[in-house]
């Protein structure tokens, strides 16, 4: 130890020089890394976690105002039983959607998308697509069929999807970013050695900005773990549909693209059942939007129940499910799809009833189906068309033939569109006779087109394009006009005074002026009121009762009379039918067909006809055709009948011949053909087809 | 403007505002403690006292001016009184909470121009609440970003 050195030696002084000049070093590079430092921290708390959420919260709710616009431009063009929707809410979500998207066009959206060539890409094609949807909207009719509904949904579609998954990653890159900057603010640490020793102050200033951006660190996680459960229930909701908690359609399509990936990776099995529910129209028509609610849930959960839990079960429409089957042989696909029918089958106890439905499923298989999502969607959606033509409650595979299905449809409503200015629509009319002697009391008037190339076509073939496309209500005048001026003719031919049925389709029901219509073709056609009796049906008329009470009232009032067609098949209450002005009931043929050979159907028809009498109303029995049905509704009580036992639906002519030879007047055991065989084989061509 | 305030708080005495012309194009309706619903149109709003402000918001590039009426205005001639919150609700389905204290504190306001200029819905309009986050750099931040709603459609004073 050196105590007899002074403390001013200049070898010292120059060795604290230099320590002096060292440590400033030190220190002013300590200053700059620490600077540096301070600056990285700052730039990352900036850019990081912020702005990333700003742009999945957009992106989210961009996807949002898509959805709502396409849902509200879906139920503009299609006829949505379940809601309205007018084009003011069209107008109003596609605005909603503009003001979303322009968002993304200044301020700090604009900022943060510098660079982000992918969200940049989105939005321009957004742009793009909301630039061509302001052009075609003003003139869209309320047409699901117009190209450019089509158009719009075609081009809208796909962004949505890609919308969805450019905010998913947004918030999975937020997690990652915040997590990343805990990480380096934690590995900081190291460094605070060396900054103690050195710069205090600088020190307390670093250390401050530490533990603010530690704070705001742990801020962000929070933020973001907030924002994922956020966006995770808002990804819900918009992905299930409300009242079943099924998928809807939007997330159906992702789970079917990565079924998809999968089928073509492992080469495994992958099938798409189309099922629409039969029969479930008159249940929610006739039994009201509740009770259709809750069966719609309870098919949902027998649905998922039949399937296993790797099965995906969705509902992509008003009555229409959609199931996704992996790993299943074509064998195992059948069997599946009548498992499905089996519990569908089982009866619904719903409101104190018992009520039966059925479904018919089309199925579509990766990859002879289709090897798009939406080539799988829409051959088994072809698939399940096939199955309901073929008469309910089936299963069919789809195959390519089915492809021209759509089209074909195209074409016939075109030539349906034409069939009234060609004059291709002609009446047959079938009589109406008293069970007890043969005689004639009435003919209902029964639509057939005339096809230039495929012959005379039935009303069940052609009646629900046209209620699909509007044109049954022209059609619908057209048929009254025309049967009217027939009813008027036979009575100044003093043939019969003979009274006129005419079916009403539910859209011309519910015209507001159908009273005022029906007046003038009445005074046109000068037939009086009291021989005009119109048909309707029991959903048509429990869709909106008071509606029904006020127009009938109307009508029969002048004389007019109705008629409940199909009864027995419907949900009608007797409280109901007190209610209404009806003069008639006619049973429905099936339970006619079968009513002396099933106790069954025997039962109901006792029981229609009895309830019928008490009420004093006519009882028409449709579909009679053997002797052993009519002497069955004879000894019944049942007084009126229509069938083939006593003749098919007659052009005009041809009935005012038969009439005029008095067949019908003189028949009683026989059926009028065999007398007239003449008459009925100018019309062999026409198939023995149930009467509409 | 007078006259007009008398005229619109004999109508909420009587129980509606405005004529059937005016009850069409109803933009705002505000909702009071009592249950009590006012319905305001444009006119009605532009004739109480116009406020205007100008600033950033980070929706927008450069300072904007905004002109409106201050919701203390627009709650005094709807005979709102002092509540703990204002629920705010959006043709977008938005909804978000104000605070009686904001309102009372800063002047907030619901826009109906911005840089003279009426708002169409997609330039978020008609109505947008405005806060003065330019002259009270504590009003900066997601917080009152999230109050600033925009398509307003409706006001509900919350007890």
């Amino acid at each position: 130890m050196d105590t007899s050195e002074p403390a001013s030696s200049p070898q010292i002084a120059r060795r604290s020089f230099s320590a002096v000049i060292w440590l400033t070093l030190a220190f002013v590079l300590f200053a700059f890394s620490l600077v540096g430092a301070y600056n990285e921290l700052r730039r990352r708390d900036a850019l990081s976690v912020e702005g990333l959420g700003e742009q999945a919260h957009a992106l989210f709710y961009t996807y949002h105002e898509i959805n709502r616009f396409m849902v509200s431009l879906s139920r503009y063009t299609h006829d949505d039983p379940f809601k309205e929707a007018g084009r003011k809410d069209v107008e109003r979500h596609f605005e909603l959607l503009v003001s979303r998207i322009k968002m993304f066009k200044a301020g700090d959206l604009k900022r943060n998308l510098a660079g982000d060539e992918d969200l940049e890409q989105v939005i321009s094609e957004l742009g793009k697509a909301i630039a061509l949807v302001e052009i075609l909207l003003p003139d869209l009719p309320p047409d699901p069929r117009d190209p450019r509904y089509l158009r719009i949904v075609n081009t809208l579609d796909p962004l949505r999807l890609v919308v969805f998954i450019q905010g998913r990653e947004k918030v999975v890159e937020i997690s990652a970013r915040s997590e990343e900057l805990l990480q380096t603010i934690s590995n900081g640490s190291r460094y605070l050695l060396a900054p103690v020793l050195t710069a205090g102050l600088l020190l307390l200033l670093f250390t401050a900005e530490l533990r603010r951006s530690r704070k705001l660190a742990t801020a962000l996680t929070e933020e973001s773990m907030h924002l994922r459960t956020a966006s995770e229930q808002l990804a819900h909701e918009v992905g299930h549909d409300h009242l079943t908690g099924l998928p809807n359609r939007a997330l159906l399509e992702e789970f079917l693209s990565q079924s998809l990936a999968r089928a073509r990776r492992n080469g495994s099995e992958l099938a798409l059942f189309f099922l629409d529910l039969d029969r479930f129209k008159p249940v929610n028509d006739s039994l009201g939007h509740s009770v259709g609610d809750d069966m719609l849930r309870m098919v949902a959960s027998r649905l998922s129940s039949s399937v296993r839990e790797t099965d995906i079960v969705a509902r992509v429409g008003g009555d229409e499910f959609v199931v996704l089957f992996e790993g299943l042989d074509e064998a195992g696909q059948l069997e599946a799809a009548h498992r499905l029918l089996a519990n569908l089958h089982q009866p619904f106890p719903i409101a104190n009833q018992t009520l039966f439905i059925g479904a018919s499923i089309g199925i579509s298989r990766y990859p002879s189906g289709g090897t798009e999502p939406h080539q799988l969607m829409r051959n088994a959606d072809a698939a399940m068309y096939n199955a309901k033509r073929q008469g309910h409650d089936t299963v069919v595979f789809y195959d390519p033939q089915m492809n021209s299905y759509a089209e074909k449809w195209f074409e016939k409503e075109a030539q349906l569109r034409t069939a009234i200015k060609k004059g291709e629509f002609e009446l047959h009319y079938q009589p109406q006779v008293a069970l007890s002697d043969g005689s004639v009391v009435g003919v209902e008037a029964l639509l057939r087109w005339r096809h230039p190339k495929r012959g005379l076509i039935m009303p069940d073939e052609f009646i629900p394009l046209a209620e699909a496309s509007g044109l049954i209500v022209p059609i619908g005048d057209w048929v009254l006009r025309n049967a009217c001026k027939q009813a008027a003719r036979w009575q100044r031919e003093n043939l019969l005074p003979i009274q006129m049925s005419v079916n009403l389709s539910a859209r011309q029901f519910q015209v507001p002026d159908l009273a005022a219509k029906v007046v003038s073709i009445l005074a046109e056609t000068g037939l009086a009121p009291k021989h005009l009796l119109l048909e309707l049906t029991e959903s048509m008329l429990l869709t909106d009762v008071e509606f029904a009470i006020e127009v009938m009232g109307e009508l029969s009032a002048l004389g007019v009379r109705f008629a409940i067609d199909d009864f027995g098949v419907g949900y009608t209450s007797l409280n109901y039918l007190q209610r209404l002005p009806v003069s008639q009931i006619k049973i429905d043929r099936s339970f006619v067909l079968k009513a002396p050979l099933s106790p069954s159907a025997g039962a109901i028809t006792r029981a229609i006809i009895a309830l019928g009498n008490s009420l004093q109303f006519e009882v028409v029995a449709e579909g009679v055709e053997t002797p052993e049905q009519r002497d069955f509704l004879r000894a019944q009580g049942c007084e009126m009948g229509q069938g083939f036992l006593y003749s098919r639906p007659l052009p005009a002519t041809a009935l005012s011949a038969a009439m005029l030879l008095g067949h019908f007047a003189a028949y009683n055991d026989g059926p009028i053909t065999s007398k007239a065989n003449a008459l009925s084989e100018v019309h062999a061509n026409e198939q023995a087809a149930p009467t509409v | 403007m007078n006259f007009f305030k008398l005229v619109l708080a004999m109508s909420i005495v009587l129980g509606f505002a405005g004529s059937a012309a005016a009850l069409d194009s109803t933009i705002l309706s505000v909702q009071r403690t009592d249950g009590a619903e006012v319905e305001f149109n444009l006119d009605q709003l532009e004739a109480l006292e116009p406020y205007t402000l100008i600033t950033h918001t980070v929706w927008t590039d450069g300072p904007q001016q905004f002109t409106g009426v201050r919701l203390t205005t627009l709650f005094e001639a709807a005979g709102v009184k002092q509540g703990a919150t204002i629920k705010a609700m959006a043709l977008n389905d938005y909804a978000v909470e104000l605070p009686w204290s904001d309102i009372r504190k800063y002047p907030v306001i619901v826009a109906y121009q911005l840089n003279g200029e009426y708002m169409p819905i997609r330039d978020r309009g008609p109505l947008w609440i405005i806060y003065p986050q330019d002259d009270y750099p504590k009003l900066r931040g997601s917080g009152v970003q999230a109050k600033m709603i925009w398509q307003l459609n409706s006001l509900q004073a919350v007890q």
